[in-house]
């Protein structure tokens, strides 16, 4: 299997001296779901802000596709995509004008753009509101908004923040099976979760984070064992407490 | 479009100048705010162009047309970068979009390229309705010139780029030298104004102490004029009177700086951002920390520790109320008695007396936090609109900084004003009446505006504190009563302000009463 992601002993201090990520090294291949689970404030968003290139870090390596996010950003931004949390999306475009500007963005031919808009407007229901100003959209449809974005170049990378929040039921049904289909297709996924359920059932790969530090990582049926992913993460997070 | 970076600053622009939003607004409201706001911008330009086109007259009456062109570059250069000092680095870091942009295939010279040209159009967009007039003018007075037309139209295109470069590379600089300071906000305030004061001070220090020589013209001493206000603009003036290659030097150095500012911003761009970003969390709880207080105390103190969390939006919004103390300062040691000397006129000072409430007044309504404070809630709002407040609670709070800063720095000055122009007991009470009711009225009007136009998805905290109709709207409505005020003060006395106090009065009441009927805010 080819590494998609490649993180190599990341670390990455904030002004102020907190050290938000200490020695952090994963690799995620093709066709992985790969989740990453830890508590408020461990290090996960920075951990994903740091792979998508919008924060610099003092040491370390991470590539994508084979090439390092340092020094061939431009590249590596081109097979990746990134959702985070809250997506702050242009209020003042329509949903359709913001779809046209990722678009041009990534060199999205007009072909292919509209076969993907209306594949994916249509399966997350949003298709009628493409129309109407972002800043009209509920938290829900900006998050499907963004999602069809991020899927308008095929990403060979898919990074998301806490994807399923604020998604209904069906939409987040559908998400699972575009994530899959996409791993069918050789990318891969590397998301950020509190629902241990979802990261459990979903995932082939999971890694927990802890003030920075990686505790426990690898192909999820190796780190849960016989248990329970809830009681795997509470023993490890205990465990590191003492 | 093959440029990326001319998509990302046409997206850019739709946001700022809204159009987009009123096209596909499904509401009548947005599209009559929209309409509004072009109409106040209509108006503003149209005040700039009068302004001009008079200042050009007097230059063409007195026969030094010539040095025009160079000194309307000098105006504008000056403006741009004390308003781009005012604005600090929010107008290319701390975006909204960062991430967003950032994630984008898209090189950081062509995200730099985007935002650069936004801020450079508009004060662009600042400069034209300076240069236009002035040089319709002065083709109209002495004369059509191909070459002076080129000139003037390369200086106004370069003009922007020189302080734009200056005044951003200048406000990193604080935010990098500040960024590892726990209080690194107060320290970037505190630093932001003594540059900002710097610049101020340095210009009246110059003003004040140019000497013109006797038996000086007119041309030599706006010359002197020129190179004192801003010098690079000498060089525009070197051409217009002879010396050719005098705005190629000009190019050069604009065109320099601004490489230069973009390589080096280039390289650390991405350190600058998060060293305005981070957040420090380091700081300890303690028990005494925990402390009761009024409803009124606790918005208030919200609202002055929003003032207080962005130096961009602090100098925004307080420039007014800096330039009343500065004015102050100055008249202490300016004696306005050598300025009648020196044009060997022997004049009564209580005479000009009444202008000072005039003077103040400009300065005031530069300073309106209140009129951008409900706007600068953006998506936050919600939270503030779900508590358990009337209207007016919340209104009151946002005007309350606005008159607490505005009032005291209106007092001093009218102090300083009253002592320095030998006022009358009457002129006093009047002046001091009229700075106090004014402040009032102007945080209070701030406020009522910004809730009635109000611009909540912004991209940065300064393109509401600086650009948005209601912080327009107080700035040039107090610009033209201060000048209304000062000329028919010093003919009439005190009748022209006691009209004002009496409208201030009335319409601060009818504001009031207003924000008691309403109900609760529309988030919309």
């Amino acid at each position: 299997m080819k590494t998609i992601l490649q993180i190599t002993h990341l670390s990455k201090t904030y002004a102020g001296g907190k050290k938000a990520v200490d020695d952090l090294s994963l690799s995620v291949c093709e066709g992985d779901i790969y989740g990453f689970i830890g508590q408020n404030g461990a290090g996960k968003t920075t951990t994903l802000r740091a792979v998508t290139g919008i924060l610099p870090f003092e040491s370390g390596e991470i590539t994508i596709n084979g090439m390092s996010i340092k020094e061939q950003p431009v590249a590596c931004k081109s097979v990746l995509a990134y959702i985070p949390d809250n997506p702050d999306l242009y209020e003042y475009l329509t949903g359709i004008q913001y779809l046209n500007y990722i678009g041009d963005i990534f060199c999205v031919s007009q072909a292919l753009r509209r076969e993907r808009i209306e594949k994916y407007a249509d399966m997350f229901r949003i298709k009628g509101d493409l129309g109407s100003l972002i800043g009209s959209y509920s938290h829900g449809m900006k998050q499907k908004l963004a999602i069809i974005a991020a899927l308008l170049h095929t990403p060979k990378l898919m990074v998301l923040d806490e994807p399923f929040v604020g998604l209904d039921p069906e939409a987040a049904f559908k998400l699972k099976q575009v994530f899959r289909e996409m791993c069918d297709e050789g990318s891969a996924i590397f998301f950020s979760t509190h629902v241990l359920d979802v990261a459990e059932k979903l995932c082939n790969k999971i890694a927990i984070i802890k003030s920075g530090k990686l505790v426990a990582d690898g192909d999820i049926d190796k780190v849960r064992g016989d248990e329970s992913l809830e009681n795997v993460f509470m023993e490890v997070l205990e465990s590191h407490e003492k | 479009m093959k440029n990326k970076w001319l998509l990302l600053t046409k997206i850019q622009l739709l946001g700022i100048l809204d159009f987009n939003k009123a096209r596909y607004a499904k509401d009548s409201k947005t599209k009559r705010r929209t309409v509004g706001s072009a109409a106040i911008i209509a108006i503003v330009a149209l005040v700039i162009c009068i302004y001009s086109v008079v200042l050009s007259l007097g230059f063409c009456e007195q026969g030094i047309g010539v040095h025009l062109p160079a000194f309307l570059i000098a105006v504008t250069s000056l403006i741009t970068l004390i308003f781009s000092l005012l604005q600090g680095c929010s107008s290319l870091f701390a975006m909204k979009d960062y991430d967003h942009v950032m994630t984008l295939p898209v090189k950081k010279s062509e995200i730099l390229a985007s935002r650069l040209l936004c801020i450079y159009l508009s004060n662009l967009l600042f400069a034209l309705p300076v240069v236009i007039p002035g040089t319709i003018v002065l083709f109209a007075v002495d004369g059509f010139s191909l070459a002076v037309l080129a000139v003037t139209l390369a200086a106004t295109i370069l003009s922007p780029l020189l302080p734009m470069a200056v005044a951003i590379a200048l406000s990193a600089l604080l935010t990098a030298i500040t960024a590892k300071f726990r209080y690194k906000n107060v320290l970037q305030i505190i630093l932001s104004l003594i540059l900002f004061l710097g610049v101020m001070i340095a210009s009246f220090a110059v003003s004040f102490t140019t000497s013109y020589n006797e038996g000086m013209d007119m041309s030599a001493i706006y010359s002197v004029l020129v190179r004192n206000v801003y010098l690079p603009a000498v060089l525009v003036d070197m051409t217009l009177t002879g010396t050719l290659w005098g705005i190629f030097a000009f190019a050069g150095i604009s065109v320099a700086v601004a490489a230069l500012f973009v390589v080096v911003l280039v390289l650390c761009y991405e350190r600058v951002h998060e060293a305005l970003t981070a957040k420090s969390a380091g700081a300890k709880f303690k028990a005494e920390n925990i402390r009761t207080g009024s409803v009124y105390s606790a918005l208030i103190g919200r609202e002055f520790r929003r003032l207080f969390s962005s130096s961009g939006y602090l100098l925004n919004a307080l420039s007014g109320t800096i330039l009343l103390v500065i004015a102050a300062i100055a008249l202490i040691f300016f004696d306005p008695k050598l300025l009648f000397a020196q044009a060997g006129e022997s004049v009564s000072l209580s005479l000009f007396a009444y202008a000072g409430a005039g003077f103040a007044f400009l300065f005031i309504g530069m300073s309106n936090p209140g009129a951008s404070a409900l706007s600068l809630e953006g998506k936050s709002r919600e939270q503030l609109f779900v508590l358990p407040l009337t209207m007016r609670q919340i209104i009151v709070a946002k005007t309350a900084p606005t008159f607490i800063f505005n009032a005291p720095a209106g007092v001093i000055f009218s102090v300083v004003f009253c002592i320095r122009f030998e006022a009358d007991a009457l002129c006093w009470i009047v002046t001091l009446i009229s700075v106090i009711l004014f402040s009032a009225f102007c945080a209070l009007a701030g406020s009522f505006l910004n809730y009635k136009f109000p611009k909540y998805d912004w991209t940065n905290p300064t393109m509401v504190a600086k650009n948005s109709m209601p912080v327009m709207l107080c700035v040039f409505g107090s610009l033209i009563l201060g000048i209304v005020c000062i000329p028919v003060g010093i003919i009439s006395g005190f009748w022209i302000y006691l009209a004002v106090d009496l409208l201030s009065v009335v319409l601060s009441v009818a504001i009031l009463i207003y924000f008691s009927h309403q109900k609760a805010f529309s988030m919309e």
